[in-house]
């Protein structure tokens, strides 16, 4: 049943990172979508009202942090489930987007892209669908 | 009086005539007797002209007074001061005014010799110059002492005497001090002795072995003998000058005077103290403009140089408050000198953070309580006058008087707007270019990823195998590109240190855990020894890297069945992080190029396939920015042990905009 499936959103400007992630999400059996820039992933989120969103940093028209403060003046958006995808290494930037962004500290969490494979993404994407 | 051929008139100080030789019979047909008590200026038959070219000249034109001059070498007559009229008459006869000298009679007259010492006071109080004084001395003992001559030293050493100056009333004299070799001031003399005898007291004391005591031995006896023969010196006299009962100068007179002693001693002894304190004021005087002088021109050299400085220099004194402020400070900040002097610097001068808009002013106040340098806090700005924001960086150092207690701070500051623009620059192309080169690695991990784990294409064994060094190749990167980007961060100076409670026991065991796969494989034999551990400030993230780094070079390059031993102990005041193995050791040769980056050594080249050759210098770089040290002992194919040595109070905090990863 294709309600019973976890919506995820994937919002990424690189294409074949984005593509990657949906053959692997897909595969594990989420009902995946993708946006390319943060403009379309906001409007994507709004509408869709997905169950994850993998956000990346560091993106044009639109960064991350930029969506999530859209995201918080949503009544939905201020509670949605959300996972950084970066490969910017540096935690103390990342904490301070993540602060900047978000109060509430349950729903910030990063991955950087090049350390972690696809499996263990997906094995992140589980534990947060499961909370 | 009767043998000279010129006019002699003495008048006194109300310019009577008193005395009038004959000649004035002789010239003017005036009874000599007759023109006593008339005034000079009265006299029907004298008269000056105002053209000085004629011989004959009016008196009626007192004025012209002036024109006589003292002169030496004249007769004295009878205690007088005799002027000679500069211009000379027509017959080659000349006109001799004789004044009265107050307090000229034997008797020593008190009250003229207070009228002359009360106007020696005043005279002595005007503005002359040392020498000035000098011959005004010699001037007056002249004037005051009959048939003599005056010379006035001063001594400059023990031994050393310098006349100064000299004066006469004494003709013959005059004449013979010519002969035997003209006047002597501006010359030094050396005694052989001590010239002190000459000046024991401020008294006018005799010579009793004339010319040739008073020279000292200078002058042959023989030569001192004839010359008071020939000018038939009576007396040779000298006073001394003294202050505070030292002797600095002396008169020495020697007169034809046949009396032992002199007439007027009370007065010349109390004048030669007058000048003693005229002179002594004068030497002073000059010190003390002369001090002045030069602490005018070192202020006039601080002002140039503090106006000059490029940097901003303000000086706080203990109250907070602004003492001084150079025009460039004036220039970065926008306030004018005058409105900040005087006032607490904190009213004017808003030293904030950047980033958190804090005030970060307290690096002064730290400075003047510790009497220490401070530096300023990371990204410090100044909010100039119209509330724009500069960034700034440098120090306070302690003001201290000379007994060492603080009365201040100088605070030194920079405009580095363009410095810390460009470090910003360079820290964001860093972070970018890391970026960028991970995208695509993330990219070959995670295909790589799907086409191994591909459920509908089998893949081949030596495909999965050329998938296999694939992804460790990209693995490598991604180490690498983290590497450089710490390398980096550390070149740049941007890395942070944040300490917190750390047990290095902790950190090392966790290590070793990470490595067990390794450890198992290689069969390597591991030991662990910890003395006297205990929890102290160091930063998680390096203290890992550390050890990260140490533990896993020592079991790569130790062949299988070898073994590694890890010990952590205190010794005085440091803890000592030992990392021993039984390994390939460093070459000899290469041992001085082990921490620089990219580097690996010859004979474990082919041993070592993973790796960046950065670690040690990163590990180096890290260590030594915290306060510790490390070296290391290597023999080949015997084995290595790396020595790190952290001080017992930990790492220090360092500021920073970035972590290492």
């Amino acid at each position: 049943m294709a309600n019973d499936k976890k919506k995820v959103l994937v919002i990424d400007d690189e294409e074949g990172l984005r593509k990657a992630l949906k053959i692997k999400l897909t595969d594990e059996g989420y009902d995946v979508s993708v946006a390319a820039d943060g403009k379309s992933g906001l409007e994507k989120a709004l509408s869709d009202h997905p169950d994850l969103i993998l956000l990346d940093v560091m993106m044009p028209k639109m960064t991350g942090q930029e969506v999530i403060a859209e995201l918080q003046k949503d009544s939905w958006g201020k509670n949605v489930s959300v996972l950084f995808l970066t490969n910017v290494s540096d935690p103390i930037q990342v904490a301070q987007i993540g602060e900047q962004s978000v109060g509430n500290s349950t729903i910030f969490d990063y991955m950087v892209k090049s350390d972690w494979s696809l499996d263990d993404i997906a094995e992140r994407v589980k534990q947060k669908l499961e909370d | 009086m009767g043998c000279s051929t010129n006019v002699i008139l003495i008048y006194d100080q109300n310019d009577k005539i008193v005395e009038a030789n004959h000649q004035v019979k002789e010239h003017f047909n005036v009874d000599a007797k007759s023109v006593i008590g008339s005034k000079i200026t009265a006299l029907p038959f004298i008269d000056y002209s105002t053209d000085r070219s004629k011989a004959f000249f009016s008196i009626r034109d007192t004025s012209n007074i002036t024109e006589f001059e003292q002169i030496d070498g004249q007769d004295r007559y009878k205690n007088k001061i005799i002027f000679e009229a500069k211009m000379k008459r027509a017959d080659g006869r000349g006109v001799i005014i004789i004044k009265d000298l107050p307090g000229a009679d034997k008797a020593g007259n008190l009250s003229s010799g207070m009228k002359f010492l009360s106007e020696a006071s005043l005279k002595l109080l005007e503005k002359m110059s040392e020498d000035d004084i000098y011959q005004y001395i010699a001037n007056q003992l002249a004037y005051l002492i009959p048939d003599s001559y005056v010379f006035v030293n001063s001594q400059l050493t023990q031994t050393r005497v310098k006349t100064i100056a000299s004066a006469t009333s004494s003709t013959v004299l005059g004449r013979g001090f010519k002969v035997i070799g003209g006047s002597p001031v501006g010359k030094e003399f050396e005694f052989s002795k001590k010239a002190e005898f000459t000046s024991k007291q401020a008294k006018v004391t005799r010579v009793a072995g004339g010319i040739y005591e008073l020279m000292l031995g200078q002058m042959p006896k023989s030569v001192a003998m004839m010359a008071e023969k020939v000018v038939s010196i009576k007396n040779v006299y000298s006073i001394g000058f003294f202050w505070k009962g030292e002797l600095f100068g002396n008169a020495a007179i020697i007169t034809r005077q046949a009396e032992e002693h002199l007439e007027n001693e009370g007065t010349i002894e109390t004048f030669i103290n007058l000048a003693s304190v005229a002179l002594q004021r004068k030497k002073i005087e000059t010190q003390l403009e002369q001090t002045f002088n030069n602490l005018r021109e070192e202020k006039e050299k601080i002002k140039t140089i503090l106006f000059s400085i490029g940097d901003g220099v303000v000086v706080i004194d203990n109250n907070m408050q602004i003492i001084l402020f150079n025009e460039t400070a004036s220039r970065i900040s926008d306030f004018k000198v005058e409105d900040v002097i005087g006032k607490e610097f904190r009213e004017h001068l808003e030293f904030i953070t950047e980033e958190t808009s804090q005030d970060a002013s307290q690096f002064i106040v730290k400075c003047i309580q510790s009497g220490e340098i401070t530096k300023m806090p990371k990204g410090t700005v100044l909010k100039t006058r119209s509330g724009e924001l500069v960034p700034v960086d440098d120090t306070a150092a302690p003001l201290k008087n000379n007994k060492g207690e603080v009365v201040g701070c100088v605070v030194v500051f920079r405009n580095v707007t363009e410095e810390r623009s460009i470090d910003k620059a360079k820290t964001e192309f860093v972070s970018l270019a890391s970026h960028q080169l991970k995208t695509p690695l993330a990219s070959i991990n995670w295909y790589s990823d799907l086409l191994i784990s591909d459920k509908k294409g089998q893949l081949s064994e030596n495909q999965r195998d050329y998938m296999n060094e694939i992804v460790g190749s990209s693995k490598r990167m991604v180490d690498l590109v983290n590497s450089l980007l710490n390398v980096s961060r550390i070149e740049l100076g941007t890395f942070v240190i944040e300490p917190e409670k750390v047990d290095m026991k902790a950190v090392a065991k966790s290590i070793i855990a990470e490595l067990a796969p390794m450890i198992e494989k290689k069969k390597i034999k591991i030991s662990e020894k910890y003395e006297g551990v205990k929890e102290i400030p160091l930063d998680q993230k390096l203290i890992r890297i550390i050890f990260q780094n140490l533990l896993s070079n020592a079991v790569k390059y130790t062949p299988d069945k070898g073994s590694v031993d890890l010990s952590i102990s205190e010794k005085n005041k440091n803890y000592l992080i030992t990392v021993k193995d039984s390994g390939y050791g460093i070459p000899k040769q290469e041992q001085v190029k082990i921490f620089t980056k990219l580097y690996r050594a010859n004979n474990v080249k082919d041993k070592d396939v993973e790796g960046t050759g950065l670690g040690l210098y990163i590990v180096k770089s890290i260590i030594e920015n915290s306060g510790g040290k490390i070296w290391f002992e290597s023999e080949l194919n015997k084995g290595t042990s790396f020595f790190v040595e952290i001080p017992v109070s930990g790492m220090k905090k360092k500021d920073g905009s970035r972590q290492l990863s």
